[in-house]
Parts: structure tokens; sequence; C-alpha cells
């Protein structure tokens, strides 16, 4: 899932073009890692040694491997543990944009570097929304968010990204880069009251609500219509109803309360909510909220 | 694929849900199928249809899921109803069990888990 928000950041940042982008994305499942990015990307070597050992190996008919051991940038360990590493997409995107010759060595460097200091994530997180571990990438958008350390929230978090991977869109990333912006957008809304009470609600441009609608069931055709919405709320209603259970399981009982279509300026969402998720989807950002009443 | 024809009451708020299960049903050879988008249309079309079995929501507008099976089985104690619903809390699984319901599935639904529980409740009626 790294790979998309990290070419939506490329895109962005103006570093590759629309069509540099869909270029290479579209050739990434036959790309096969070459260990001299992975190890920029890794930070095991730089640049400047890759293209040196890249150059070596044209002359000396040696793997890559060997000759970076040989001059002492990588050790047997740390290129076993390179060859072990698994597929990064990521990684493999940067790839495919310098053999294109669109990113230099040293611009696949910088662009991760920049990644990394513009989302304000943790190491830790870094690599959880690299490495495509859901739940410890949501931890990471959460720390810093006024529900992060609460565990109900966390834990209604996890179980609405988890349910948009598994329904909606397998490559849904977490994109911590986002701005909220409300205007002109659908947002359905459900709440939750027994033991205790939460708003949750989910919010996108158009596009993007039809999308996921249409993404979730085969009866929505791909326009915002009465089917859609449906969609729209049951897919809510279902995320919610799994949290429900695990509140259930840990004492805490909630009734779901029925889903609503509001305006964006509802006072009930326009606050700052306790945990705010920005997904990235192919048709752009859904935003997915919960509030403690 | 079935030796009896068979008729199935699905109950639920949401269309997408309806339409969800009742593809699956005729995809099994179950043809006779009513709907019902809340409680009160649930007990009229019970009552009018008589069904063999009962999907049945628990969160729904005008008259909820719960209080529609206790109707349903007071007024025939032999209705097959199995609960259907998002919110699998223990609360409402005790209460659906102690209004007599069959079985309770949680929704995301899985195909299999729908047919199992059909096949099981339908025991010998269907093939």
């Amino acid at each position: 899932m790294f790979s998309r928000h990290f070419g939506q950041f490329l895109l962005n940042e103006r570093m590759v073009t629309p069509g540099d982008l869909s270029r290479a994305m579209a050739r990434l499942g036959d790309a096969r890692p070459l260990l001299g990015i992975l190890a920029i990307a890794k930070g095991c070597m730089t640049p400047d040694q890759v293209r040196e050992v890249s150059a070596a190996q044209k002359r000396e008919d040696k793997r890559f491997g060997t000759i970076a051991i040989e001059r002492g940038y990588l050790t047997a360990e740390k290129l076993e543990e390179l060859l072990s590493a698994q597929k990064n997409e990521h990684v493999l995107l940067g790839q495919i944009l310098v053999e294109d010759r669109i990113l230099s060595h040293e611009g696949f460097l910088r662009a991760l570097e920049l990644f990394r200091e513009k989302s304000g994530l943790s190491d830790e997180g870094y690599d959880a929304l690299r490495g495509g571990d859901t739940d410890r990438a949501v931890s990471s958008i959460l720390a810093g968010q006024p529900g992060g350390k609460n565990p109900l929230i966390k834990v209604w978090s996890e179980i609405f990204v988890r349910n948009i991977i598994r329904f909606v869109d397998p490559a849904a990333a977490l994109d911590p880069l986002s701005e909220r912006d409300l205007k002109d957008s659908v947002v359905i809304l459900q709440s939750m009251k027994g033991d205790r009470e939460f708003v949750t609600f989910m919010s996108a441009k158009e596009p993007v609500m039809a999308d996921v609608a249409r993404r979730y069931t085969e009866l929505a055709s791909g326009a915002l219509d009465e089917m859609a919405f449906e969609a729209l709320g049951e897919f809510l209603n279902v995320s919610n109803g799994l949290f429900t259970v695990n509140c259930s399981d840990r004492g805490v009982e909630l009734d779901l309360q029925p889903q609503e279509q509001v305006p964006p300026e509802d006072p009930r969402i326009c606050g700052k909510p306790d945990a705010l998720l920005p997904l990235l989807l192919p048709e752009g950002i859904l935003w997915a909220g919960i509030c403690s009443v | 694929m079935t030796e009896k024809k068979h008729s199935i009451l699905i109950c639920d708020d949401s269309a997408v849900l309806r339409k969800t299960i009742a593809y699956m049903l005729k995809d099994w050879g179950i043809e006779t199928i009513y709907e019902a988008k809340n409680g009160e249309e649930a007990v009229e079309l019970y009552l009018e249809h008589r069904p063999d079995l009962v999907f049945m929501d628990i969160v729904m507008p005008k008259k909820s899921g719960l209080e529609a099976l206790a109707e349903i089985r007071e007024k025939d104690p032999s209705a097959r109803v199995v609960m259907a619903s998002s919110t699998g809390t223990k609360k409402n699984l005790m209460a659906a069990i102690d209004e007599g319901s069959l079985d309770f599935i949680q929704k995301p639904f899985e195909k299999e888990a729908v047919h199992t529980v059909l096949r099981r409740i339908l025991k010998g009626e269907l093939d």
C-alpha cells in the first residue's frame, strides 16, 4: 500500500509527472528488486557507492553483493538481510523511476528522506507504514491526536482501516500528509450509545464516496445514487458493528444508532475528533473519524 | 436444487444487505424471497406468508429485530428465525436466544456462514 502513497507524495512534490507515475505503477508487478536500490532505501549504501559498485560490476563480472562486500560497503550479514527483505513496492517504484532516469539515485534517497520529514512520523511509524503493518501504521497516525492513547479509539481505528483494506481497496494507504477539507464533502455519520457514547463518520468528495460504494458492493453503479448511500451507510454500520462486538468483549455495551447523511458543517464532525484517519484511495482521500461524546 | 419450494423472509433496513442475501439464496435455488425494511413490515410479511425461515437484522427503524422476533414467535412459536446483525454483542446475542432465535450470523456475511446456517436449519429439506 505504501507504493501508491509514496507515488502520490512524489506527484505532490512535483518530482514526477502523472504520466511518469502511472507508467511506473503499471510496471510494478513485473519489476524485480535491485540490490543497489534496496541498499539505498535501507540506508546501507550511499548513491555514490551504488554507482561505483554498478560500474565495477560491468567490468568484473561479479555479483553486486560480492563487490559491495569486497569494497567494505556491505557486510555478509547485511547482504543476507537485504536479500531476505520483503519485496517493498515503494522501493520498486523508486527503482523503476531511477531506471527510467526520472529520478537520480540521490533524488530517490532525497524523496524518501523528504517524505519521512514531512510526514512527521516516528521511526517506528514510518517503518510500519512502509511495511504495510496496518495496526502499527494506525498507531503512528493516532500519536498526537486527542484519542491517541484511548484503547477503544485505537480499536475502532484499526477495525475501520482493516475493513477498508478488506472490502474496499487492498492497496488503501494511510496518508499522514493530507489536509482535511470538508467543503463540498459527503458525510455519513453513525452514533453509538450505551455504556459510552461515540459519534463516527466517514467523509469525502463525491467521486471518492461513489467509488467506495462501488468497490464495496457490485450493487452500486459508481454514481452517487440511493444505492451508493445505502452501501456507504452499510459499510460504516458493519465496521461499527465489529467495533461493538470488540467493546462487548471488553465489558462495554454499545448500541448502534441509524446511519445519517449529514452536511459537512454538522457540529458533531466540525471539531477535532479523537481520531481522524486519512485514507488514500484511487479517487482521493476518504476521511474517517470517531469522537467520544 | 431444493426438494421442497422454500420461502425465506429477509428483514434488514439496508437494501444492500437484503439484495446481497437474496442473490445468495437465489444461487442456492430458493426462489420465493420476501423483503422487509423494518420490524413492522417483518411481522406483517411473516404473518401473511409464513415463510420457512426468517433472516432478521437487529437494528431497524419502527420496530427492532428483537421486538419483531418476539412478536412473530408469540403468534407462531414454530417460526424459524435467524438473527443476522452487525451488532453481535453479548447483550444482543442473549436477548436473541431468549426470544427463540435459532442462530446468529455476524455481519459482514461470509457466504459460507449463511449457507451453513441455511443447511443446518432446513436440514433434510435442502439437497
